[in-house]
């Protein structure tokens, strides 16, 4: 039969493979095929294992041949990005030091979820080097592979997009699960901080890494949380939950916080935004213009604890082999160097002070969600060092392309990108739902509600 | 930047271990103050000074917590 993977979602996979109408050798052979066809101008993946993917997809199908598949993704191919551990595979980082470090022993614990459910762990993918930034090179965006797919997952991110795998894990400090989604047009959840186990991960900021899905729907996203938090049982369900007819927003209320979120970003994605919102609106969604004075100072507040923390990490080689990093996070590491203990502390303390804030806003205005664009900006090109806006001033790409995530790893809460339109070169802008703490499907039922009544999941890269 | 503040950096880094050329010291200089702008931002925050913020981060909102 013929596979077109760019379509395909998980939750069409799984329902196919487990009514026979699919094999897993045939949805593996077509991953490794669109795999061969794209990755050479899309260079999101640093490893795979095809032959370990293919028997255990042989290994999948013998197993269903004798009944009903024990396990929700027996079989399926996802891609894991390399800062996290998966056994017998390296976890570089993209870091030079780290090019022959030995072999995970054991797969982290978000990695061994996915397995333990029946994925099939197709390989690494690219991170931006330590996974501090936004560029993720040498991996580029399907839309156009002269652009950024975004980062730090934006080797995961672009995989999705291509169609090479049906889902993929990424990590997210500032924005690093949610830039890439949004520039490479596909869903990108962070969940709450806290909320999924970190463990096995290669440390960036640990007051504020987190694991989380990429995937192409709000459903696939759904279905790949569920199996990270260790709540497999609860994925049929989600087949009445998101319904691929959508459903109504009635009742629901959405906050906007203009102030900051929309002070500066590319006209195109304000369009796209302003378009997103009259969706909602549609749907039943109560609209509700809201102020959150403290946002800058959440940024602040994320920029300043992960500068520090990373620094620490990475502490000792940046004194003994700094000429094997690369100059941005050399650059990164040294400034965090510098930061006084009691500037750290500050930023920590004010992290508490923020919670409140924006748990106030929330209470004030009976919110169940806020909106905001994912990035000011779509894909700049490769060479691009900085964002422009219409009014002629410019901002360095990785401090941009952090602006609108990083408060919400500051707060902690729980934010989804979803796909809502294309600027004029027919590149993807994201939309950021913001949820209250530890209600990650609440917020995904926002999310797929709006996919389902926007369709912009239906729009596929061009290769 | 002063020189006298550039000397300063220099200064703080080399006792942190860094080895700084001056082009990389530059780049310092200039990180530094991007750091300043952002401690700005924090510094708007009122904060209990006695509060060592040592304990993890819990971005449970208490009210509302279904832990």
């Amino acid at each position: 039969m013929t596979l077109d993977l760019t379509s395909l979602t998980l939750h069409d996979a799984m329902k196919k493979l487990d009514a026979r109408e699919l094999s897993a050798a045939e949805l593996m052979r077509e991953s490794l095929m669109r795999l061969d066809a794209t990755d050479e101008s899309i260079q999101s993946w640093v490893e795979i294992e095809p032959r370990y993917a293919m028997e255990m997809a042989v290994a999948a199908d013998r197993r269903r041949a004798i009944g009903p598949a024990p396990q929700p993704f027996l079989g399926i191919p996802l891609g894991i990005k390399d800062m996290i551990d998966v056994a017998g595979m390296r976890t570089r980082c993209n870091m030079e030091s780290r090019v022959n470090v030995d072999p995970a022993h054991h797969d982290a614990d978000a990695a061994a979820a996915l397995r333990r459910d029946g994925a099939v762990l197709l390989g690494k993918t690219v991170t931006q080097e330590a996974a501090a930034g936004v560029v993720s090179d040498p991996a580029r965006s399907p839309w156009d592979p002269e652009r950024i797919p975004g980062g730090s997952s934006g080797g995961s991110a672009a995989a999705v997009a291509a169609g090479t795998c049906l889902g993929a894990l990424g990590t997210d400090t500032g924005g690093s699960i949610r830039t890439p989604a949004a520039l490479v047009g596909v869903v990108g959840m962070k969940p709450t901080y806290g909320r999924l186990s970190v463990a096995g991960i290669f440390p960036l900021s640990p007051s504020m890494d987190t694991v989380g899905p990429i995937a192409r729907t709000v459903h696939d996203t759904a279905i790949l949380y569920l199996s990270l938090a260790g709540q497999r049982k609860g994925i049929p369900a989600l087949e009445n939950r998101f319904p691929a007819g959508g459903g109504r927003l009635d009742g629901k209320r959405i906050g906007v916080p203009r102030a900051y979120f929309l002070d500066r970003v590319q006209p195109d994605v304000a369009s796209a935004f302003r378009d997103a919102i009259a969706v909602l609106e549609t749907l039943g969604a109560e609209i509700v213009e809201c102020d959150w004075r403290e946002a800058e100072a959440s940024r602040g507040v994320a920029l300043m604890i992960s500068r520090v923390e990373s620094a620490a990490i990475h502490r000792d080689q940046l004194r003994s082999a700094p000429e094997l990093m690369g100059e941005a996070l050399r650059s990164r590491l040294e400034a965090g160097s510098l930061v006084t203990g009691d500037d750290y502390l500050r930023a920590r303390q004010a992290r508490k002070r923020i919670r409140t804030t924006i748990a106030d806003v929330y209470r004030e205005h009976r919110l169940d969600a806020m909106i905001a664009p994912s990035a000011p900006a779509t894909a700049p090109l490769a060479e691009d060092d900085h964002v422009v806006y219409a009014d002629g001033s410019t901002e360095a790409v990785g401090m941009a392309f952090t602006r609108l995530t990083a408060p919400w790893n500051a707060t902690g809460q729980p934010a989804i990108s979803v796909p809502c339109g294309f600027d004029t070169n027919r590149l993807p802008v994201g939309l950021s739902f913001i949820g209250r703490p530890d209600q990650e499907l609440a917020l995904c039922d926002i999310a797929h509600a709006y996919e389902r009544a926007a369709g912009w999941f239906r729009h596929l890269p061009p290769m | 930047m002063e020189s006298g503040e550039v000397q300063r950096v220099k200064a703080r880094a080399e006792a942190v271990g860094l080895a700084l050329d001056d082009a990389r010291l530059e780049t310092l200089v200039s990180s530094l103050e991007g750091i300043g702008q952002m401690m700005d931002a924090v510094r708007t925050i009122p904060v209990d000074p006695v509060d060592l913020a040592l304990e993890p981060f819990d971005p449970a909102w208490p009210e509302e917590s279904v832990r």
